[in-house]
């Protein structure tokens, strides 16, 4: 019995071992530029929509820790293709999407549908594997959009990999600059008499280190500094430091799998801060709403731009919205739109080079260090523009509050839909 | 921070760690005293929360066939890992097949019910002992359950025939069966016993906290640590000591920060096993006599 049953496992392993060796009948990157030779060269070309369908690829997280996170990525992407009816100057277009649930597997995915032709791709939630895949694109003459946040993703020059969302820096700029403008505008506190408790999972150091220099710049007192590990249960000692605190700004940096405990328990235990300032990454997405009004009324955050930001400041914001909604059943999370916004910047690199011409990818990288795209034209807000393969027009973030399970964007001027009421009382 | 503060840090503490007392008493008997290595424990522990969530909130299924459902489960999963990833007395073997049955589990539960944690969004009510000191009232009430459970479990072990063969074959198996009792049908019945443990420190779990599919490696780390420093196969020991831990795992984080739980707790863990290697609540080696 047991042999036989040693028998069949090795049969399954040996079976998923050959299944996942995925294309062998891949070609290289010279049988690629040869197939795109053949196209140059071959008389007059085809007709875009006789050409074959010209793949994006992304790779994301739909398995394992994050999969919440890819799933939004990969379904704002499906919409961003839905949207645009699958077609960019006649010729089609798709989305290959493959699964990184970690740093390895998203890097054997990359060199697979490389293997596979695909030569123009934007990363997915996480980007969790952008830093090494970096000098990958570049020897491997592939275009990439990075929505990574790392201050210092790019090292040195590159022709093919571009950084297109927000850094890090200017995320913590911001949390800073806000928290000023919350203290002297509504608590009548400037910089210095402005007090501050911070608590962060520790998986999120990296941002609460520069939030940190930030606050250090503009001379706001950080009076807890409290950093946990990510499998720690028990917030009760954290809530009642807080409770003992005198402070005037509560600035949580969490993820859903810790933050939403954490407010419950702080509403179980009665305990509501001055002011909550959550720093992204939950707090403005609608898991944070279902926690309910009681909890949530009042709850500043900053993010990137959200679904939910004013129709008239981001073109196309409302027809992502009530696309995504329908598709995908539920409101779209900040990370459905980041999905969408990569895949409209690179629908809009496809738009500037004629169909024939795609499989040059030296030439959608040159169209891409060119682009230009203004603040406000693309749905995700930002706009734009390469300098040193960082996009500079990726800057604003916006700050909502919550209001009856809404989150409701209240700064900047152009983006917001209400105005913040703080401190809240009900 | 003040001594009232403290204290209802600690009160707080005691209650979390009734729990892990009774989750690690089942590790416990796992491991010291029927002598399985169940690296699968962690990820049982999950899949039992994961139960009770899908019972109550996605099934509006009644408590009472919420626990019959659990309990049910774990005891055929018990039986089921004794017949299979478990049915070797090769120590290495089991900690090699029970770790990939727990990556099965994991990834099961993942793609099956996502990485999206589960909360039961229960609001708990708080007992006021004083204006400033209060305790969860689910909180409480799981560290009185857990109590009753194993000092239960301590009866059936004492009191009555199977318990008493279970303790005979966990002796000296070879004698046991000399007397008659079928050591491996006993061994079975003792495994899924404590597997249903198992299934009730998950609802507890799954009151108190929320589910995710790497839920269970927390807890395995916290068993771990509780077990070996309380003795393995010291039933009654895993319940204090998991108390001790809870409370010395919130001191950490109360007085000198939680970035700084871990490091801390391990060192506290290492230098219990120099001082005490055999267990904190184990003066002797033959764990078998704490049964």
């Amino acid at each position: 019995m047991k042999k036989k049953l040693s028998c069949a496992l090795a049969m399954l392993l040996l079976a998923t071992t050959v299944a996942g060796c995925g294309n062998t009948g891949g070609t290289s990157k010279e049988g690629a530029q040869s197939k795109a030779d053949a196209k140059d060269s071959g008389g007059a070309p085809a007709q875009a929509g006789e050409m074959e369908p010209y793949r994006i690829g992304m790779i994301t997280q739909l398995t394992g820790a994050n999969s919440y996170g890819g799933n939004e990525y990969k379904m704002g992407a499906e919409v961003a293709l839905e949207l645009i009816g699958g077609e960019v100057n006649g010729r089609k277009v798709e989305m290959v999407f493959a699964d990184g649930p970690s740093q390895e597997a998203t890097i054997a995915e990359y060199e697979r549908l490389y293997n596979d032709d695909i030569r123009l791709f934007v990363s997915g939630y996480g980007c969790i594997a952008d830093r090494a895949i970096m000098p990958m694109s570049d020897q491997m003459e592939a275009v990439y959009l990075s929505a990574a946040w790392d201050a210092d993703l790019l090292q040195g020059t590159s022709d093919y990999f571009f950084r297109v969302g927000a850094n890090i820096t200017d995320f913590a700029k911001n949390v800073a600059a806000l928290s000023s403008s919350i203290g002297d505008q509504y608590l009548n506190k400037k910089g210095s008499d402005l007090k501050v408790a911070v608590v962060y999972n520790t998986r999120l150091e990296h941002l609460n280190t520069v939030v940190k220099e930030e606050f250090d710049r503009e001379g706001i007192q950080i009076v807890l500094d409290e950093g946990y590990p990510g499998d720690i249960k028990d917030f009760v000692p954290i809530i009642t430091k807080l409770k003992d605190l005198d402070y005037d700004i509560f600035i949580p940096i969490q993820g859903a799998a810790d933050g939403i405990p954490f407010q419950q328990k702080m509403f179980e235990m009665g305990y509501r801060p001055p002011v909550t300032f959550g720093a992204g990454i939950l707090y403005d997405t609608p898991v944070f709403g279902d926690l309910g009004s009681e909890i949530t009324d009042g709850v500043l955050t900053t993010s990137y731009p959200t679904a939910y930001i004013a129709e008239d400041g981001a073109k196309g914001i409302k027809e992502f919205r009530e696309a995504f909604e329908k598709k995908a059943g539920h409101k779209p999370l900040t990370h459905a739109l980041q999905g969408y916004g990569l895949v409209q910047i690179a629908t809009k690199i496809l738009e500037q080079v004629p169909p024939e011409q795609w499989e040059d990818t030296a030439k959608l990288a040159e169209t891409t260090k060119a682009l230009n795209i203004p603040e406000g034209e693309l749905a995700w807000y930002w706009g734009v523009k390469f300098e040193d393969n960082s996009n500079v027009l990726a800057t604003q973030m916006v700050a909502n509050q919550w209001v009856n399970s809404d989150c409701l964007p209240v700064y900047p001027d152009n983006l917001k839909t209400s105005d913040a009421k703080v401190p809240w009382s009900e | 921070m003040n001594l009232t503060s403290y204290i209802a840090v600690v009160i707080n503490a005691i209650c979390v760690g009734g729990v892990y007392g009774l989750t690690s008493s089942a590790w416990s008997f796992q491991v010291g005293s029927l002598r399985f290595a169940n690296f699968a424990y962690g990820a049982s522990l999950m899949v039992s929360m994961y139960l009770t969530y899908y019972g109550l909130r996605e099934w509006n299924l009644p408590w009472a066939v919420i626990i019959l459902l659990v309990l049910a489960a774990n005891f055929l999963l018990g039986l089921v890992m004794r017949k299979t990833v478990l049915n070797t007395n090769d120590r290495g073997t089991q900690i090699l097949c029970t770790t990939g049955f727990s990556l099965i589990m994991i990834n099961l539960v993942t793609f099956i019910c996502t990485a999206y944690p589960r909360n039961l969004s229960l609001v708990e009510k708080r007992l006021y002992l004083t204006p400033d000191i209060s305790v969860g009232t689910i909180q409480l009430i799981c560290f009185v359950l857990a109590a009753v459970i194993l000092f239960s479990f301590q009866m059936y072990l004492q009191k009555t025939w199977t318990g008493r063969a279970i303790r005979a074959v966990v002796q000296n198996r070879s004698v046991a069966t000399l007397m008659g009792i079928n050591s491996n049908v006993i061994l079975d019945v003792a495994f899924a016993i404590s597997y249903m443990m198992i299934g009730i420190s998950g609802i507890m779990m799954m009151l108190m906290f929320q589910a995710e599919p790497i839920a269970g490696e927390y807890m395995q780390t916290i068993a771990f640590i509780v077990c070996v420093s309380a003795g393995l196969g010291s039933l009654s020991g895993a319940f204090y000591t998991g108390i001790i831990v809870a409370i010395v795992s919130a001191s950490i984080n109360f007085f000198i920060g939680s970035k700084f739980h871990d490091p801390l707790l391990f060192a506290i863990f290492v230098i219990i096993l120099i001082v005490r290697p055999y267990g904190i609540f184990n003066s002797k080696k033959n764990v078998a006599r704490t049964l």
